[in-house]
Order: structure tokens, then sequence, then C-alpha cells
């Protein structure tokens, strides 16, 4: 439903008609940012080793929300406040000493800080930049996970999400967060700033990502 | 002279008022009037504190242990169901039971697994503490308590193997404490017989809970792996040593994991580790037994 809703609002963007130039607000300012992104995923093979897992496939929705300073017709930069749910659907395999722990999600998730820039270099038409979406920061890992050895009987314990990785003789309680997407921004109206992106987004990937930027400065 | 009289009689009053009063405490001091003399002892409840003796004896290894009579302190715990728990120590060794009772505290019989700890030496002199693990069974009668295990042997003491019997009396209804040990108790949730219902998995098997709780308030940090053992259709015997998921614990708190078997048979874990105040425990779940 999401996809839908993002889909018809940025084809919205697109076909809404031009307003003139000098409405628009060219000089930097101040404004609010939010954005979802329907999953972002952990490729198993490629990060596993990070985390001294056999096996990784975590995935979930994420959630932004933040402040950004910049012009429509221009760039941004902001500071955003993530939160990247795990889906209970979320497993990987840590290696420990003697044996092999099964972790599944339960109620697990990341939170942390992200300071992003949007650096557009070209346009379509008047309404339309692209550009890359470029970002770092750190998240807090959070909530609990099942962890599972499998034996004549199954032993399954219900632990903190760092302590998942305890049994590796690591406890990992941040993470840092790193984003480089391909983005396009359409401008809606005279204040608001749809951006589609999609890229790499640490710790792992995402297809789609749907961000709103409303500035708040005085028209000129 | 009526003045007088009056007078008089106002001083005797005044005097027996006070007698009276005097007497009221008197008699609330007298332990001719407690209400009944001391009960005895009863055992039969949830818990009891034995006091005795314990003998070990030697039935194997190239060590050198006490196998005289030591003064023996148990404190024993009724828990879930039929599970006893219990804490002792002697003059030269300390540990833990904790088993499966049948009966009660008052006229019962329990089968439980003793950890110990027990003062050493090499044949060279050389004072080891030695960690050893037996079967352990009893008979509790009124106030009576007798137990015996006829092997217990050392993991940290190659080929030590010893032998132990302990009688004991109730002394308190009320578990004693061990200053400055940490006291971890472990039982299965609903008791030690697991029925057969269903896992995790959606398949059928044998669910149950092992909770895990410290008792006194003292932190305790587990060893970095911990033994399980299963009899898979009451078979041969097969053990893992997984790593320990957590290894910190707070005192006074508890944690619980989840198991399940989809074969009946048994189950038993051990776990170890040492507490803030630098004392070693080693405790471990009842055998559990999967009804078939």
């Amino acid at each position: 439903m999401s996809k839908r809703c993002a889909a018809a609002f940025f084809l919205a963007a697109l076909l809404v008609s031009p307003t003139a130039a000098q409405a628009q607000i060219d000089d930097t300012s101040w404004g609010i940012t939010a954005g979802v992104s329907p999953q972002w995923t952990v490729p198993g093979s490629l990060l596993a080793g990070l985390f001294d897992a056999q096996t990784l496939d975590v995935k979930g929705p994420e959630f932004r929300i933040g402040v950004i300073r910049g012009t429509t017709l221009g760039g941004e930069w902001g500071v955003s406040l993530i939160h990247k749910r795990l889906a209970k659907t979320s497993t990987l395999e840590v290696d420990g000493t003697n044996s092999v722990l099964s972790v599944v999600a339960q109620d697990a998730e990341l939170i942390g800080v992200e300071v992003h820039r949007f650096f557009p270099f070209a346009r379509a038409g008047t309404h339309v930049q692209i550009g890359v979406n470029l970002g770092g920061g750190v998240a807090q890992l959070r909530g609990f996970v099942t962890g599972t050895y499998q034996g004549t009987a199954t032993t399954s314990f219900t632990l903190p999400f760092p302590d998942a990785f305890a049994v590796a003789g690591r406890e990992i309680d941040w993470i840092p967060l790193g984003r480089a997407e391909l983005a396009a921004a359409a401008l809606v109206g005279e204040r608001l700033k749809v951006r589609i992106s999609g890229g790499f987004n640490m710790p792992g990937i995402q297809v789609v990502s749907v961000s709103f930027s409303y500035l708040l400065g005085q028209d000129r | 002279m009526g003045t007088n009289i009056a007078s008089s009689a106002q001083t005797v009053a005044l005097r027996l008022a006070l007698a009276a009063a005097v007497m009221t405490g008197a008699t609330a001091c007298s332990p001719g009037t407690l209400p009944g003399a001391p009960s005895s002892i009863l055992v039969g409840g949830g818990a009891g504190r034995y006091n005795g003796a314990i003998t070990y004896r030697r039935v194997g290894g190239a060590f050198t242990i006490s196998e005289g009579s030591q003064t023996f302190n148990l404190s024993m715990v009724l828990r879930q169901v039929d599970q006893i728990t219990g804490r002792f120590e002697s003059a030269e060794s300390s540990g833990s039971v904790q088993g499966v009772l049948t009966g009660d505290l008052a006229a019962g019989s329990f089968l439980a697994t003793i950890f110990v700890a027990t003062q050493a030496r090499q044949a060279n002199g050389t004072a080891v503490t030695c960690e050893g693990r037996g079967q352990v069974t009893g008979t509790l009668s009124g106030r009576n308590m007798s137990w015996t295990a006829s092997s217990i042997t050392y993991d940290n003491c190659p080929g030590l193997s010893a032998s132990s019997a302990a009688q004991a009396v109730a002394v308190s209804p009320v578990p004693g404490d061990f200053a400055g040990r940490a006291s971890m108790i472990i039982t299965i949730v609903g008791g030690a017989t697991v029925l057969r219902t269903t896992c995790p998995s959606g398949g059928a098997g044998y669910r149950f809970t092992v909770d895990m709780a410290e008792t006194t308030g003292i932190d305790v940090t587990f060893d970095s792996s911990f033994l399980i053992e299963e009899r898979r259709n009451f078979g041969a015997l097969t053990s893992s040593t997984p790593d320990m998921p957590f290894r910190e614990m707070k005192g006074g708190t508890r944690r619980s994991y989840e198991a399940c078997s989809a074969t009946p048979g048994t189950y038993q874990a051990f776990f170890s580790g040492s507490d803030a105040n630098g004392n070693r425990f080693r405790v471990g779940t009842p055998l559990v037994t999967f009804a078939p």
C-alpha cells in the first residue's frame, strides 16, 4: 500500500503544473523531512563476515524524520532520526567457539542518527532534479532476538539484540550507518520536494526509498 | 475526722490501683505465662535447614581427601511441583544439589545431582579444589535426612572419584544463607516430567522452560560454555557444549530459556561460573524426563 501511495504521489509531482519561479524558495532555508523505505535488506554473503556470522538474512522497513537546510531548486543537507525495524523473518547464524547460534529477530530494531546531503547534478525540466544522496551516521541495536541451538532437543534463548554476538566474543551495541543512493527529486508546489531514491543503505541495500522535504523559508 | 477517713480511703484505692498495675506488668514478664512451650521443629512445608555430618570416601585417583566426619549444613527448598534445590557446606567441601522429590520433606525420598567442590591434595602435597558431580539418593523422615552418593567424579582432578554419605537433622524450616556466595537456582517450569505437546516449530514434541534465578543478590558470570546431556529414546548418553549465549547475570534477577525435544528421553543441562566475590559455582537442571 505504501509503495502505491509513493508512486502515485511521485506521478502527481511530475504532472503538477509548473509554478512561477519567483514563488519558489531560492534562498537557503530550514525545513523538515520525513521518509520511508518499504524494505532494506542485508545481502548475506557480503556482510556476514563483519558480524562473525555464517549467514545473514536481515530485512525490514526504515523510517526517517529530521530537519534539513536547502533550497527548492538546489541541494539540501539534513540530520535525521533513523528507525530500522528488523522483520521477524530476519535471521543470522553466529559462529561461536563451540557451536553455531541461529538467531531470529523477535522485536529487534536499529535506532540512530544520520546526516545526509543531496547533491543534484542534473535537472529534467524545471521541477525534477537528478542527483546522489550521501549520508552517514550511527545506530544502536535494540530489542530482542531468539538464539537457538539445534541438538536432540532445540534450546532457545531470548536475548537482547546486542548479546546475539556474545557467543562470538563480541557485543555489538552500535553500528555505523551509511547511505549512497541515486535519487530523483520533484518539486511539488512551492515548498515540498519529493525524492525517490535507491541504492546502498548501510548495513544493507534498498530498492526504493521515498523522502518528503518541506522548506519553511520566506517566499521571494 | 471525716476528712481523714476519706483521705485514707483514697490512699488505699490508689495503692490498690498501683499494686494491680505492678502485678499486671509482672505477669507479662513471667515466663510461666507464655502462651505455650516452644513447639518442635516441623518439616514438611517448603524448606528446611539441616545440621549433621558428612563423610567422603576416596574410591579412586591419586589425590587425598579428608575422609573423616565433617560438620554438615544443608538448606533445602522445595520448588515447583516436585523439584528440590539445596546448598550445603562442610569443613572441606561445599556445593549444591538439584533433583526430584517423591513424597514431601517430612516423608519422602529424592534423586538429585550433587555438585561439590572438595579440598584435595595431590601426591606431592599441593592443595587443589576438585569440582565433582554425581548422583545422590536421599530419604526424608520427620526431621531426619540422609543421603548417599556412590560415585562422585571430579572433572578437574583426573581419576579422582569418591563416595559420600550424610546424615542430618532439621533445625529450622527457614533455609540458611551462605554468606557471600551467590545462589543459582535452576528449575523446570511446571515440573521435571514433561508431557508431549507441540514444539515452537510446529511438530509434536516435549516443550519445557528452564528458569534460572540468582536469589542472594550477588552478580554472577557464567563460563563461556555450558553442558547439555541427553538420552534420546532413553538410549545412549550424548552430550554437547554449546557456547553460553549470555555471560552476565545480575544478582537477584532471573532468566529463562525454552527447549523442546521431538523424541522421548531425558535432558539435563549444567552451568558453571563465578560470583562477584570470586566463588566458583556449578549448578544444573534436575534430570528432565520426557514422558513416553
